[in-house]
């Protein structure tokens, strides 16, 4: 479909007369429509939207029972000896710095080193959308605090869902506030750690730290995802966590 | 001249009838949208079933449908037996470029990702077939100019919620089939004004790669400079290499894209 694009669509006639002709063709372009009605119905059948959208699909999940994120964790650490709560979450906060520099910069690549393969793909994309329409993030805030809400294992990935607690200023603006707004305010992120079940914690602190979890060298990664100096590919969550996921509340 | 005068006004009567038929159907989309965005859950959920019972077949999946979480999760440890390199972890990263592509082809009419990690299959798919006409529709208008500006709507953020492994089948036709339920969250601004828009839908996905293959952990997913030249590409985007315009492989570890469903359910 990209090569159709070559051929470049006829230019709208300019001033009155263009007007007039849109108007009469209009009732074609409608009918042209009617054939998808049935993927129009269905795409809305599935899809929630506007404030429906915010309240019971954009809202952080809520927290886990307390007792049973303690077992969870518990039983992460009798697998994983290594396994140091508070470094782990030091090191999602300092990825989150990592993040949101790229975001304010627009340039994705200072964000490589903490994003899993595919997050990091998705957030390559975004950033290019956004700079194409000249979206700019403002503002600056710092994270208060930190708590796991969720904790699950299994036989194949173990996941930390941290919940941090941030103050401080956020907006998007393209020429006018898209969202967010200015002065301070107080909101919950839920940044959402992942590795594979067979991961242990790196003698040296792995990738939240800033260190490759293969040869321990300070992480300076590939836009492939490869450490520079060994080339193991460190951010597809086989040998430690990465950011799998963040998710904000609607703002 | 009574001919001529015949066909002016059957001319101008079948141009009414357009109108009239544009107009009753702009009605019928409006009524569309009050019922199924109106307050009652309730009224939306009988538009749910209506929509899902007449869909025609492979296009909707009810909220229900599928194994066990438990059925799953053993047969994902089943793959893993046969294929030692598999890693849940590094294919739901995977699904979720399809996750990213995907919402870059609906919001922003830019497909060229998500051509590149689909098989032919998905493309003869009720809802593969829907994407295309509509970026055919807008490419019709938009000419060659990529990029959600074609609809007056900007995307701030895409991301995905709660992904599970619903189904997984070996060897079924020759292909190995692992079917992802998640909710993918669209937050954008649409002009004029540029209101919020969110959007949360929620899909199946179907990855297939031939029955069989093996995982590679030291693959890369894309390669970032041409296996041909050694120039680097410039965008995730771009299809070929610019300089010496060789095809762009996309891997995605050897699973492809092959069908995608919406979950429609109360």
């Amino acid at each position: 479909m990209s090569g159709q694009r070559v051929a470049q669509a006829p230019r709208e006639n300019p001033g009155c007369a263009g007007a007039i002709w849109q108007l009469l063709k209009l009732p074609f372009m409608i009918l042209r429509v009617i054939p998808h009605v049935g993927g129009i119905l269905r795409g809305e059948a599935a899809t929630d939207s506007g404030a429906r959208a915010r309240s019971t699909g954009e809202e952080l999940t809520p927290a886990d029972d307390r007792a049973v994120v303690a077992a969870a964790l518990a039983a992460l650490k009798s697998r994983d000896g290594g396994f140091d709560l508070a470094a782990t979450t030091r090191g999602v906060v300092r990825a989150r710095e990592v993040v949101d520099l790229a975001r304010q910069t627009g340039d994705a690549s200072a964000a490589r080193q903490v994003m899993s393969d595919g997050l990091w793909r998705v957030f390559v994309l975004l950033l290019a959308e956004r700079a194409a329409h000249g979206v700019r993030r403002q503002g600056t805030s710092a994270v208060l605090g930190a708590q796991v809400v969720a904790a699950t294992g299994d036989r194949l990935a173990e996941q930390l869902r941290i919940r941090l607690a941030c103050r401080g200023e956020r907006c998007e603006v393209a020429g006018v506030v898209l969202r967010g707004q200015y002065g301070q305010q107080s909101w919950d992120e839920d940044w959402i750690i992942r590795r594979s079940a067979g991961a242990t914690t790196p003698a040296n602190g792995g990738v939240l730290s800033g260190r490759c979890p293969q040869c321990g060298a300070a992480l300076r990664v590939e836009a492939d995802g490869s450490c520079t100096y060994c080339r193991a590919l460190v951010l597809a969550g086989g040998r430690d966590w990465v950011v799998w996921s963040i998710e904000e509340a609607p703002w | 001249m009574v001919i001529v005068k015949d066909v002016i006004g059957g001319i101008l009567g079948l141009y009414v009838l357009a109108w009239v038929v544009a107009l009753a159907f702009i009605v019928f989309l409006a009524l569309v949208l009050v019922v199924s965005r109106g307050r009652s859950d309730a009224v939306r959920n009988v538009f749910r079933r209506a929509v899902a019972a007449g869909a025609p077949r492979g296009a909707v999946h009810g909220a229900g449908r599928a194994g066990s979480p438990a059925d799953a999760a053993t047969a994902v440890r089943d793959l893993k037996s046969v294929d030692p390199g598999f890693d849940l972890t590094a294919f739901l990263d995977n699904a979720r470029i399809a996750v990213g592509a995907y919402a870059m082809a609906h919001s922003a009419q830019d497909d060229r990702l998500l051509r590149r990690i689909t098989t032919p299959g998905y493309w003869q798919t009720p809802n593969g077939k829907a994407l295309a006409a509509g970026m055919g529709e807008w490419q019709r208008y938009a000419g060659d100019r990529p990029g959600a500006t074609n609809r007056g709507r900007m995307v701030l953020d895409i991301s995905w919620r709660q992904p599970e492994v619903r189904t997984v089948a070996l060897s079924d036709r020759e292909l190995d089939r692992i079917t992802v339920r998640l909710a993918l969250v669209i937050a954008g601004a649409a002009g004029p004004g540029w209101r919020r828009t969110d959007e949360v839908t929620r899909f199946d996905w179907d990855f297939v790669r031939p029955a069989g293959q093996r995982t590679d952990p030291g693959a890369v997913l894309l390669p970032r400079t041409c296996a041909s030249c050694g120039a680097p590409y410039r965008s995730d985007l771009d299809d070929a290499c610019h300089y010496c315009h060789a095809v762009r492989p996309d891997t995605q570890a050897g699973w492809r894209l092959d069908g995608m469903y919406l979950v429609v359910g109360t």
